[in-house]
């Protein structure tokens, strides 16, 4: 039985502070505060890549663990900004992180809904190839794509890298997966000119419309219904959008958290990032995990503890 | 089909978006009233859900006050 162990994060140091663009973008504390709800942007800096994040992610998962790097089976990264278009972040990180030989490392690009399906994606391979230990990165330094003048991007997106411990002694396993996309709706949420461009309202009516109904599926297909979740970790893209699910979901607030304004929108790395979190006292039985974004793309799956 | 200022602000209630619509002047923007960018588009999603209809940014953007909203759904509703 293959699941989750552990997980670690990565949230650089350095801050952008909303409050002070206030003037910039014609915004108010509150806009700040009860809407974006994003009040500062983690950033990292301009030598860091997403290999450099990851690898300072594995180095907090080792201070979790007792991990032997030796151990590991497959590493898998989910970005969209990897360091060098050739060769993948995970061979890089094969070599920083002095991984076995025999360890398999591939990319997987996606982005917002990518650490679900990166889930799903791991177990499948470490299941079907005998695997016992496997590590799953995201790392997406949006800051390095993002216009600061534009302000439909500029005020929600930080850096961050995760990495995930998949293994045979997990305190979470993972039920059946959702997946789907819109592609017709990929301009949406793209990059033009090397430069991050997103249609606000587009990706606002995706989110109200297709994860309201993907979670409605996703307990569905794992025979549960809205009470037997106590929690509901959705991607953090915005506090709106969570309070938007929150509302048309008719879900108690105290169940889905938003925890991200203390360094934004990390893409790949917003659900992992708050998931540790949630985990560690492990007191959760089901939790729901949506990520939805770049494609348009969602998927969610329900983990449940072992104990 | 007349969509109604009245009928723009039962949505503003419904959507929660404002504490109190009745105080909401109509011909004013909306912007300068306390609804923000974010809730018009929660706004107009709701009408198009709602109602069946689709309004383009370009129409979202030159509907600031409750009377334009009113109009623009009143001409979508036009068989």
């Amino acid at each position: 039985m293959l699941g989750i162990q552990t997980i670690a994060h990565y949230l650089p140091p350095s801050q952008i502070s909303n409050y002070d663009r206030k003037i910039q973008f014609s915004i108010d504390d509150s806009f700040i505060k009860n809407k974006i709800g994003f009040e500062m942007l983690a950033q990292c800096s301009e030598t860091e890549t997403a290999s450099s994040l990851c690898i300072k992610a594995f180095k907090e998962l080792l201070k979790k663990t007792s991990l032997d790097p030796a151990q590991i089976d497959v590493a898998v990264v989910v970005s969209q900004n990897p360091d060098r278009k050739i060769p993948h972040v995970s061979a890089m990180l094969h070599e920083s992180l002095d991984l076995k030989e025999s360890c398999a490392c591939f990319d997987i690009s996606l982005g917002c809904s990518g650490y679900v399906y990166g889930l799903s994606i791991i177990q499948s391979f470490m299941a079907s190839n005998g695997l016992s230990k496997g590590l799953l990165f995201t790392a997406d330094p949006y800051s390095k794509i993002i216009d600061k003048n534009d302000k439909n991007t500029a005020l929600l997106f930080g850096d961050a890298a995760s990495v995930t411990l998949i293994s045979d002694t997990p305190k979470y396993t993972t039920g059946k997966f959702t997946f789907g996309t819109t592609g017709s709706s990929w301009r949406e949420l793209t990059i033009n000119n090397e430069t991050l461009y997103m249609n606000g309202r587009s990706i606002f009516n995706f989110a109200a419309q297709y994860v309201p109904k993907d979670v409605i599926n996703v307990l569905a297909l794992n025979n549960l219904s809205m009470d037997n979740i106590d929690a509901f970790v959705f991607h953090q893209g915005s506090k709106y959008i969570i309070d938007t699910l929150v509302k048309r979901l008719n879900i108690d607030v105290n169940k889905a958290p938003f925890n991200a304004a203390s360094y934004g929108n990390t893409v790949s790395s917003s659900i992992p990032v708050l998931l540790e979190k949630l985990i560690a006292p492990s007191d959760l039985k089901n939790i729901l995990l949506c990520g939805f974004g770049v494609g348009l793309s969602w998927s969610s799956t329900i983990l449940s503890r072992t104990e | 089909m007349e969509f109604t200022a009245s009928q723009v602000k039962s949505a503003i209630d419904h959507l929660e978006l404002h504490q109190n619509s009745t105080t909401l002047m109509d011909s004013i923007p909306l912007k300068n009233q306390g609804i923000d960018s974010l809730d018009i588009v929660n706004l107009f999603l709701f009408f198009e859900e709602t109602l069946g209809v689709q309004i383009s940014d370009d129409e979202i953007a030159n509907s600031e006050s409750i009377l334009d909203i009113a109009a623009l759904i009143s001409q979508k509703l036009k068989p």
